[in-house]
């Protein structure tokens, strides 16, 4: 156990931050919190209604189905951008000027704005006169603004081309940073590339991936303009994610209360899964972290035993 | 300073939240000076410290009502009680 003193007062240095922090999520927190348990009808209007708009948000079958879609949408776009980020990071060249081609070509997408993104997409995936809908149209039937399949799919490719570039990035500066030694030692034992990738790259990756399924996570389950801009949460709403339907509900339908409601239970979510995988992925890294075996606790005790005799010996001795 | 929160419509149950969490979070604070967390490892499986259980244990809390909400004609007190005794066995042995 850890249990030298430390000094945290660097932690005073954070304090700026906390402060814009205050401005622009804290204080726009407590409003989203007290609409939630009100009815708001006026400035001077509002009812108290407690917990009714927390049962009214967790039991809309609406609600639970756009949850369930969007944790679906994230988990598909984590499986698949995580390691074909990883691939292309691999595939990159790692100096001269193909290295900065490389990176430029990368980052493209990734400084385009979100809903320019969409516009992009709706008409590269139109039938009529889109490159990719006319393409995709000779060898099948494709038609994002009927068949949900052809709405979801088209969702995952855009969301991949838009930001599988930021894990591979990430990758690639994490890759970049592992000193040639390692490579070294790992051909002087006659390594595979299969073996260097599993024992040398990928443990070293391990914070920079961390970094990168955190803000793919957070980003694809909070996706709003996107799809939005696609294909406008449809047909029927197999493409509506949590955002889109909060939109509805506190811009469309102006109901701040359940919005607020629905908002809290979102960010609480979030919390929940940032903190998981963020756990999980820094286990043997979190500071104290002794691994304590049941074999250590046997010896722990068998040590202690011994002293209880000899502390009776040396009573009886006295 | 009040004028910065005028605009929003204040209920009494999120002012105690919120004054509740702020002053938590300077208890700790203070509390972590005169006493430095010590990290150990409970039945949750995790090396934790003091404010990181605490922080546990409110989102399970929050959690707990969630689902709890979200089960039809469920007695929310009952529940609330549960969670409670669930923080307290968090914050004790977690």
């Amino acid at each position: 156990m850890d249990s030298k003193k430390k000094n945290n007062k660097a932690w005073f240095l954070v304090l700026p931050v906390v402060f814009v922090v205050a401005f622009t999520a804290i204080i726009p927190l407590m409003a989203v919190a007290n609409y939630s348990l009100q009815d708001i009808q006026g400035a001077s209007n509002r009812l108290f209604v407690g917990l009714d708009f927390f049962k009214r948000v967790a039991t809309d079958p609406n609600i639970q189905d756009a949850f369930v879609r969007n944790l679906n949408l994230s988990i598909q776009i984590l499986f698949i951008q995580i390691p074909l980020g990883i691939f292309l990071a691999r595939l990159m060249p790692r100096s001269g000027w193909k290295a900065s081609a490389a990176l430029v070509v990368m980052a493209i997408p990734l400084i385009i704005p979100w809903n320019v993104v969409g516009t992009t997409w709706r008409i590269f995936t139109r039938g009529d006169i889109g490159l990719g809908g006319v393409l995709v149209n000779q060898f099948f039937d494709y038609n994002l603004s009927e068949d949900t399949t052809d709405a979801w799919v088209t969702i995952l490719v855009m969301d991949t081309w838009h930001w599988t570039p930021l894990v591979t990035l990430l990758v690639y500066a994490g890759l970049r940073s592992i000193p040639q030694a390692y490579y070294q030692a790992a051909a002087i034992d006659g390594a595979s590339p299969m073996a260097v990738f599993r024992f040398v790259e990928l443990p070293k990756l391990k914070r920079v991936l961390m970094i990168a399924l955190l803000l793919r996570f957070m980003d694809s389950f909070m996706m709003y303009t996107e799809p939005f801009v696609v294909t406008g949460g449809g047909p029927g709403s197999s493409t509506q994610t949590l955002s889109i339907l909060l939109t509805t509900i506190a811009i469309g339908q102006f109901d701040l209360g359940v919005a607020g409601a629905f908002s809290l239970m979102y960010f609480l979510f979030i919390q929940i899964f940032s903190f998981i995988f963020f756990t999980v992925l820094t286990l043997d890294e979190r500071p104290g972290a002794t691994k304590v075996t049941p074999k250590d606790k046997k010896a722990a005790k068998q040590e202690k035993q011994p002293n209880k005799v000899s502390s009776k010996l040396k009573k009886v001795q006295k | 300073m009040f004028d910065t929160f005028d605009w929003i419509p204040w209920t009494t149950p999120i002012a105690i939240v919120f004054i509740g969490v702020a002053v938590m979070i300077t208890g700790l604070t203070i509390w972590g000076h005169y006493r430095p967390p010590v990290r150990r490892r409970g039945f949750l499986g995790i090396v934790t410290d003091r404010s990181e259980r605490v922080y546990i244990a409110i989102i399970s809390f929050a959690l707990v009502m969630v689902i709890s909400f979200a089960i039809v004609d469920s007695d929310t007190t009952i529940w609330a009680i549960s969670a409670l005794a669930m923080v307290v066995v968090i914050l004790i042995w977690g």
